[in-house]
C-alpha cells in the first residue's frame, strides 16, 4: 500500500504533464463530455504539453549558445523579449513544480468570475478568456513569487500567485473595455492579453497627440512588402535572423565562425532564424491543442455564471478594425525598441534585450490602432515608438526580479513590464517588513 | 467537403486566441442554419498547408490583403471576431450556393 502511495504522489503527481492530463480529465468528466470526448481530449491536452516543454527548451537551446560566446566576449547577457521566451524560461525555473501552474491557472480564473460576480463592490466586469496568455501568466506568476518571496509552505505560494494573476486578469480586463468599446464601435467584448493596460494608458494619451491636422492611417497607402509581416513564421524568422546577427557583431565573423562549428557562418544565422521559427511553430501547435478546448469551457462557464460579464478575448481582434495602423504600430514599435537597444550600449548596461515577434507585433499593432483611432498618425508614431522603449527598458527591470540568470528571456509584453514588475517590486517591500522577501 | 461537411478554417495572426474565439462563435451558431461543419483554426504563416483541406476560410480582415484567391475558394474577411451571428450568416449563404448537401 505503500508503495502505492509513494508512486501516485512521488512520480505520478509531480510529472507535470501527468498532474495537468488529470486535471484536463476531470474537467471533461465534470462537463459530462462522455468516454470517447474525455480520453481524446485528455490525451490531445498531454501530447500539447509536451509539445511546449519540448519546442519551448529547444527555443532556449539555439539561443543559450550565442548568449554565452557574447558574454563571455562582452560581458553582456543577452535575453529575448517575447511571451514564448517568458514560456521557456519560466518552465525551466520551475522544473518539476511547472504543473503547479495549472492549480494556479484555476485559481485565477475562479477569483476573476468573484470578482465580477461581486461586481457591485469590486468594479471588475471583464473575464479574462485567453487560454494562451493565461497559461503562460499563471507560470510567470508562479515563478516570480517563488524566486522572491520565501512563503511558509507551497499551497499558498500557489494561492498567492493565483490570487495576484486573478486580480490582474479582471482589473486589467475593466480597465481597457472602455477604449476597446470606442475603437471598435461598441464589439461587445475587451482585450484579454498582455498589454490591456497599454491599451488604456495609449488611449488616455493619444488624443493630446494628434497634432493639428489628425491624419487617419487608414487613408494612406502602405507599400505591399510591409504584408510579410503578417506572416508570423515568416516575420519571426526574419527579425530573430537580423536581431541575433546584431548581437552576434561583436564575436567578429571569427567568433561567429566558431559557433557555427563546421557550418558556414552565415548559413549558421540564417538558420538560427529558421529554427527559431520552427520551434515557434511547435509552440504554437502545443499550445493550440492544450488551450482550444480551455478556451471553450472558459467561455461556458464565463456564460453561465456571470452572463453580464465583458468577455476579455486576444488582442489580435482589435487589428482588422485598422490594418494599416496595425502595421505602422508594429514599425514604430520596432523602432522605438531598437533606440532603446542602442541606449542599453550606450550606457553599458550589463544586460541586452533582443525583441521577439509577439511584443512588436501584439502590443505594437493594436497600440497603433488604439493611437490611429484617438488621435491619428501622428498619436501612432509617438506612442508606439514610446511602447517600444517602455517594453524595452521594463523588460530589463522585469529580468532583475527573475532571480535566473541562466533565462531565455522574458516576456516584453507592456503590462509584463511595467505593471508586473510594479507589482512585484512594491510586493518585495511589503513583504521584507515580514523578512519573507528573498 | 466530405460526408455531408463542410470545412471551415478561422485565421488569424499567431491561430490563438482570436481564430478560437471566432469559432467558438460560428460553433455556438451553426445550428440555427442546421449546417453541418468541421472546423479548425490556425495562424496566417500556416494556413497554407490547410487550404486545400479549407472549403471556406474566415480570414482577420488585416491579414486578408495580401491573399491570392484562388478559383473556387471561399474567403470571409471579417472585422470584428465577435459578431459571431453575422459571420455565421455570410457562411450560410456560400453554403446555400456553393454547398447546399451540407444543409442536413
Amino acid at each position: 500500500m505503500q508503495s502505492v502511495i509513494d508512486f501516485l504522489v512521488g512520480d505520478l503527481l509531480v510529472t507535470p504533464t501527468i498532474l495537468i492530463g488529470i486535471l484536463v480529465m476531470i474537467g471533461y468528466m465534470l462537463q459530462k463530455s462522455g468516454a470517447v470526448k474525455t480520453i481524446t481530449g485528455t490525451i490531445g491536452a498531454m501530447v500539447g504539453l509536451q509539445l511546449i516543454i519540448f519546442g519551448g527548451g529547444q527555443f532556449a537551446g539555439v539561443f543559450k549558445p550565442i548568449t554565452k560566446a557574447v558574454c563571455d566576449a562582452t560581458g553582456i547577457q543577452g535575453y529575448i523579449m517575447d511571451s514564448y521566451a517568458m514560456k521557456a524560461a519560466s518552465q525551466e525555473a520551475l522544473g518539476i513544480r511547472f504543473g503547479w501552474m495549472a492549480y494556479v491557472f484555476l485559481i485565477a480564473f475562479a477569483v476573476n468570475i468573484l470578482m465580477v460576480f461581486f461586481g457591485k463592490y469590486t468594479k471588475a466586469k471583464g473575464v479574462f478568456l485567453t487560454g494562451n496568455a493565461g497559461t503562460a501568466h499563471a507560470q510567470a506568476m508562479l515563478w516570480l513569487v517563488i524566486a522572491n518571496f520565501a512563503l511558509p509552505n507551497n499551497a499558498l505560494t500557489v494561492i498567492v500567485a493565483g490570487v495576484l494573476t486573478g486580480i490582474y486578469w479582471a482589473y486589467s480586463t475593466t480597465l481597457a473595455a472602455g477604449v476597446v468599446d470606442e475603437v471598435t464601435e461598441g464589439g461587445g467584448f475587451t482585450v484579454g492579453h498582455n498589454q490591456q493596460i497599454g491599451i488604456w494608458f495609449f488611449g488616455r494619451l493619444a488624443p493630446k497627440l494628434s497634432g493639428k491636422k489628425k491624419v487617419d492611417c487608414e487613408d494612406m497607402k502602405l507599400p505591399g512588402w510591409l504584408a510579410i509581416f503578417n506572416n508570423n513564421v515568416t516575420s519571426v524568422c526574419i527579425l530573430m535572423f537580423v536581431f541575433v546577427s546584431a548581437f552576434c557583431a561583436p564575436l567578429g565573423i571569427s567568433g561567429i565562425q566558431k559557433l557555427a562549428g563546421d557550418q558556414h557562418w552565415l548559413i549558421y544565422l540564417i538558420m538560427v532564424g529558421i529554427q527559431f521559427s520552427m520551434y515557434m511553430v511547435i509552440l504554437l501547435q502545443g499550445v493550440r491543442m492544450l488551450c482550444s478546448e480551455l478556451t471553450a469551457s472558459f467561455q461556458g462557464i464565463q456564460q453561465k455564471l456571470v452572463p453580464n460579464a465583458i468577455p476579455a478575448i486576444d488582442v489580435a481582434a482589435l487589428l482588422p478594425f485598422s490594418p494599416n495602423a496595425a502595421t505602422l504600430g508594429f514599425l514604430f514599435c520596432t523602432l522605438g525598441t531598437v533606440l532603446s537597444m542602442g541606449l542599453l550600449l550606450l550606457f553599458h548596461s550589463p544586460i541586452m534585450v533582443l525583441p521577439g515577434f509577439i511584443p512588436l507585433f501584439f502590443s505594437g499593432g493594436p497600440i497603433g490602432v488604439v493611437a490611429n483611432k484617438k488621435g491619428g498618425l501622428r498619436a501612432v508614431i509617438i506612442c508606439c515608438v514610446l511602447l517600444g522603449m517602455i517594453q524595452t527598458f521594463g523588460t530589463v527591470w522585469a529580468i532583475t526580479q527573475l532571480n535566473y540568470p541562466e533565462a531565455v528571456g522574458w516576456s516584453g509584453m507592456f503590462d509584463l513590464s511595467t505593471v508586473w514588475p510594479a507589482v512585484i517590486q512594491a510586493l518585495r517591500w511589503i513583504g521584507s517588513i515580514f523578512g519573507i522577501t528573498i | 467537403m466530405e460526408k455531408g461537411k463542410i470545412h471551415i478554417l478561422f485565421v488569424c495572426g499567431n491561430g490563438m486566441g482570436t481564430s478560437t474565439m471566432a469559432e467558438l462563435g460560428v460553433r455556438n451558431n451553426l445550428n440555427k442554419y442546421s449546417i453541418k461543419a468541421e472546423m479548425q483554426h490556425t495562424s496566417l504563416g500556416q494556413m497554407q498547408s490547410l487550404r486545400d483541406w479549407a472549403d471556406i476560410i474566415v480570414i482577420l480582415k488585416n491579414l486578408f490583403r495580401d491573399v491570392d484567391v484562388k478559383d473556387g475558394e471561399y474567403f470571409i474577411p471579417v472585422v470584428n471576431i465577435m459578431d459571431s451571428k453575422g459571420i455565421t450568416a455570410q457562411i450560410n449563404e456560400i453554403v446555400e450556393a456553393h454547398f447546399p448537401e451540407a444543409k442536413g
